[in-house]
């Protein structure tokens, strides 16, 4: 057993694949924020939770070459990268405006600002780690990369969606200010980290971990519904957090090599 | 009323609330198995022990009561802003606080214990998860509502600049910090490993032979639990009380020594920080001669 906190079993989807689609959906999520404010938690929040859904799987995928001790720490870590990258780009952008008198749409470009910021972020972090640091792990620089950008989108994702745009006189007030950002970096950190954390061992399976993913995702999407008040975005997160949360346990029990009810200890067979 | 004395009394009042949160923290962790003893309850089917543990790996305590108070904090904090009454506020915040919490244990346990369930012949015990997800969560929401009270006191009375959510996450990793590191010495290398003499540490060679027989039956985290409520629960309270009381009483007696000094904020601070030093030295002092003290009664540090 080479690698003690398995993760290297066959993958369902490629991590590309996955990462694309997170990097898509969340930026998306945030220009659905910005324009139709009305829906910001509705879709935002659900196109937010498919960067921590990106974020857990690349943390599977890095934190295999540990032994489990070190998965929260890489989902902090990442979540740091990240929470400097959107006050970056966000603030960047707000002084370009303000003091270099640039012409005001550049504003509409803070997710992709942010974007930039994260990938240039996590390759410095990466590059480090390998280099004075010393980590022996191959796709280090690139998992950092990756992390800090899916760590970036989703606390611009879920403070857009919460304040209902990224325009720096909406985020500014309506979730950073306010200490907002601060649930979008505990909350998505714990998506990002936790999915791996729980499920990994020597039978761990990508299927039960992306399960658990999504599941963890659509909590922290019920967690900013909750806490923006807004019932309907809140009733839908939950019942999809559900059906993800049901499907996850059914196959747990699936895989198990046995499912007891009374306490009993199995017999040796030795 | 003398706002000095209101101050005190809201103080007193989330420190109180600092050493029960504390004490219903660590408890929590003990039902869960979480942070330092979880590595060895993850480790002991990889030994051959089969055992009866709830496994909640939800990162460290720190990260996880981060998440729990600042998720309550902030639906509080929204909640008050409309209108609510505080204490209904605070409740209710707590509430979706707690849900979260039995969301991630759940879901821990499941994945801990099916990432290894057939390679080492660990079952999953549905009556552990059902039994146990009651204690973890309430134990979870009685820590998470003393801290989000102690935050709003912070916030409102003790001058705290930052708002609700921000200070929220702060005491919840604090609360997390001190029940992972006073607390779990009392479980990890006790109560786990009761069949090995005591004060010896735990060896690489012992690691994973976890204790899975208990006084009657087997054992499971309630037990731990119980065995934790004597003296490692109500010991990690009264140190996070103590943590609370005595850094907010450091800048209180600041402040009071200053304006009999007529004296401006870098004096209160300078006497503040004087006074931290103080305490400081006084607790290593008292720390070490409970150590010494310890070691010649009860240790098996003779002579080799």
């Amino acid at each position: 057993m080479s690698h003690g906190g398995g993760g290297h079993a066959a993958e369902l989807y490629p991590e590309n694949q996955i990462i694309a689609l997170g990097t898509l959906l969340a930026i998306l999520g945030m220009y659905i924020s910005q324009f139709f404010p009305q829906v910001s938690m509705l879709l935002g929040g659900l196109l937010a939770s498919a960067a921590t859904v990106a974020g857990a799987n690349t943390t599977r995928k890095v934190a295999a070459y540990g032994l489990g001790t070190g998965v929260p720490s890489i989902g902090m870590l990442s979540l740091g990268m990240g929470i400097i990258a959107a006050v970056a780009g966000i603030f960047l952008v707000n002084a370009l405006v303000k003091h270099f008198h640039v012409d005001p749409i550049v504003l509409y470009f803070i997710p992709i600002v942010g974007t930039i910021i994260a990938v240039i972020l996590g390759y410095v972090v990466g590059r480090l780690t390998v280099n004075p640091i010393g980590m022996k792990i191959p796709i280090m620089v690139e998992s950092m990369t990756k992390l800090s950008l899916m760590g970036a989108l989703s606390i611009l994702g879920f403070c857009s969606a919460y304040a209902g745009g990224f325009l720096p006189e909406i985020i500014i007030p309506g979730a950073i200010k306010n200490g907002v950002m601060a649930l979008a970096f505990i909350a998505a950190g714990m998506a990002i980290l936790h999915p791996f954390n729980a499920c990994l061992g020597p039978d761990e399976s990508h299927k039960r971990t992306l399960l658990l993913a999504v599941a963890c995702g659509f909590l922290t999407w019920f967690i900013f519904a909750v806490a923006r008040l807004e019932v309907i975005s809140t009733v839908v997160s939950l019942v999809l957090w559900a059906l993800a949360y049901r499907e996850f346990i059914k196959q747990s029990l699936k895989d198990a090599c046995a499912v007891y009810y009374t306490p009993e200890l199995p017999k040796r067979e030795t | 009323m003398d706002p000095t004395l209101l101050v005190l009394g809201a103080l007193a009042l989330s420190s109180a609330a600092a050493t029960v949160a504390g004490c219903a923290e660590d408890l929590e962790s003990d039902v869960g198995s979480q942070s330092n003893p979880n590595s060895q309850v993850q480790l002991a089917p990889q030994m051959g022990n089969i055992h009866r543990y709830f496994n909640k790996a939800i990162s460290g305590e720190p990260v996880s009561y981060g998440l729990y108070v600042t998720v309550a904090g902030t639906v509080a904090w929204a909640l008050m802003n409309i209108g609510m009454n505080v204490l209904l506020a605070l409740v209710i915040g707590s509430a979706i606080g707690a849900f979260v919490h039995g969301a991630y244990a759940v879901s821990a346990y499941f994945g801990r214990i099916v990432g290894q369930s057939k390679s080492f012949g660990q079952p999953v015990y549905l009556d552990i998860v059902l039994s146990h997800l009651g204690p973890i969560v309430g134990h979870g929401f009685i820590a998470v509502f003393c801290m989000v009270l102690a935050a709003y006191l912070a916030v409102t009375m003790l001058g705290n600049p930052f708002p609700l959510p921000l200070v929220s996450l702060i005491l919840g990793i604090t609360v997390g910090a001190i029940g992972s590191s006073t607390g779990d010495v009392h479980y990890g290398a006790e109560r786990e490993y009761q069949k090995y003499p005591f004060g010896g540490g735990v060896p690489v060679a012992n690691q994973g032979d976890i204790d899975i027989k208990a006084e009657v039956g087997i054992r499971n985290g309630m037990d731990s639990s119980y065995f934790c409520s004597k003296l490692g629960g109500p010991l990690t309270g009264l140190t996070f009380g103590l943590i609370i009381f005595l850094d907010g009483w450091r800048s209180l007696v600041g402040g009071i020594l200053g304006n009999a000094l007529r004296g401006d904020i870098v004096i209160k601070s300078i006497i503040a920080i004087v006074v931290g030093i103080i305490i400081v030295a006084v607790a290593a002092c008292l720390n070490r001669l409970v150590e010494v003290y310890a070691r010649k009664k009860y240790g098996p540090y003779t002579d080799r």
